[in-house]
């Protein structure tokens, strides 16, 4: 299983599965954490990634809160280094945010503030961050969480729309954007091909349509 | 001025606070000095320091009634730097919990309502969330990955992946980028035909 990139999903995963042990050992289940996925797929090779593809850019990492400093404090590691090696196995400039990892500042959107009606509570929220991004000279911040994100992307211009002039990705967007794909063989895009016409056909889905 | 006296809690909520042992808050205020919300225009008179010494006292009505709990994101820069180590997180989180569901703001609780029932935040149809990665996932194999497709409940995967359902739902081209790494890794996986959500 790939824990997920959401940030209070991934802690209440985790959560949640020490709740389901307690109550049954049997649900134990194995996961994965996207970063250790990334990294050991680049690692061993599974990926192939062009630097160069990024050239000419800045780019910086946002340190999520709970992928950060609340896994630390709850679990006992917070996920800094690997986020940060991921990064530069695709770029070559690269810069942190002052402060960063454990003291970096909340973007605002989390503890479901991105979908709730305090607007203007989130914006001010994250005033430290347009303000960290903007020192750090980065044209691009790297999140690893959908809400954070959404709230660099989207609410923290529409606030502070002179200070905020950076692109927003997510760090398997970069890793995706980055990647030189090797095509598959015949033989494999035929099977895969044989899979998915049975999958749809099981699941009802016409893809005629 | 009025001499405050401390209320009796009731008993579920004395209960779930007394694991955490607010003697020990010295108000030093370390918590609201990290805070983001200090400050807050609006939210005057507002600080987690003053939060915590509230509950300490018993007022915690007043908390739950406030608007605080609901701009707190639970970033845990307070818990963090804490020099008593009080989870004022979780704390903060329970003050979220007692309100009574339909005073929770905004469609916070729609959402919650949505997975328990459909098993996604934005009660997305089976047959919608099947023909989207169908179609989707063709449109990728004839742009970049010949040959890609979505596997859904395939027997014997390695990576059980659980999309989100922003991207299912409106951000569709979002989920490409997993998907490319996917078919670059070459990976067996397979997203869940039910209870597929992924955001908390």
């Amino acid at each position: 299983m790939i824990m997920p990139d959401c940030g209070g999903g991934s802690y209440g995963c985790r959560k949640g599965m020490e709740a389901c042990i307690v109550e049954d050992p049997n649900n134990r289940v194995e996961y994965i954490y996207l970063y250790d996925y990334l990294k050991e797929i680049i690692e061993t090779g599974r990926i192939k990634l062009d630097k160069s593809r990024n050239a000419g850019k800045v780019f910086t990492w946002h340190d999520s809160c709970k992928h950060g400093r609340e896994l630390e404090r709850n679990f006992g590691k917070g996920y800094y280094e690997e986020p940060r090696w991921i990064i530069k196995q695709c770029v070559d400039n690269f810069v942190d945010l002052e402060p960063n990892r454990s003291m970096n500042y909340c973007c605002g959107a989390g503890g479901g503030m991105w979908p709730m009606p305090y607007e203007d509570e989130s914006a001010y929220h994250g005033r430290h961050k347009v303000r960290q991004i903007k020192n750090s000279g980065a044209n691009v911040v790297v999140v690893g969480c959908s809400n954070c994100r959404d709230q660099i992307m989207k609410r923290l211009p529409k606030y502070y729309p002179e200070d905020c002039h950076y692109e927003v990705k997510y760090i398997w967007q970069l890793v995706a954007e980055t990647l030189v794909l090797e095509p598959w063989s015949d033989d494999e895009i035929a099977r895969a091909q044989e899979e998915a016409r049975i999958q749809w056909e099981r699941l009802g889905v016409d893809m005629d349509i | 001025m009025e001499a405050l006296k401390p209320r009796r809690l009731q008993q579920e909520i004395q209960e779930y606070l007394s694991q955490f042992d607010l003697n020990r808050c010295l108000t030093c205020g370390t918590c609201s000095n990290g805070c983001p919300i200090t400050g807050t225009p609006g939210m005057e008179g507002w600080d987690v320091r003053k939060v915590i010494r509230m509950l300490a006292f018993g007022l915690v009505d007043e908390v739950v009634q406030s608007k605080f709990p609901w701009i707190c994101t639970g970033c845990g820069r307070c818990a963090y730097a804490c020099p008593m180590g009080i989870d004022i997180v979780a704390i903060l989180t329970h003050m979220k919990h007692l309100r009574p569901r339909d005073q929770v703001p905004g469609i916070l609780h729609k959402g919650v309502e949505n997975v328990v029932n459909t098993g996604n935040n934005m009660a997305i149809p089976k047959e919608d969330y099947f023909f989207l990665m169908a179609d989707l996932g063709a449109e990728l194999a004839e742009e970049e990955c010949p040959g890609f497709y979505v596997p859904i409940d395939k027997e014997g995967a390695d990576i059980l992946f659980f999309p989100n359902s922003k991207e299912v739902f409106s951000d569709n081209d979002d989920m490409k980028w997993w998907w490319k790494i996917f078919y670059a890794a070459r990976e067996n996986w397979t997203i869940p035909s039910e209870n597929w959500e992924s955001v908390d």
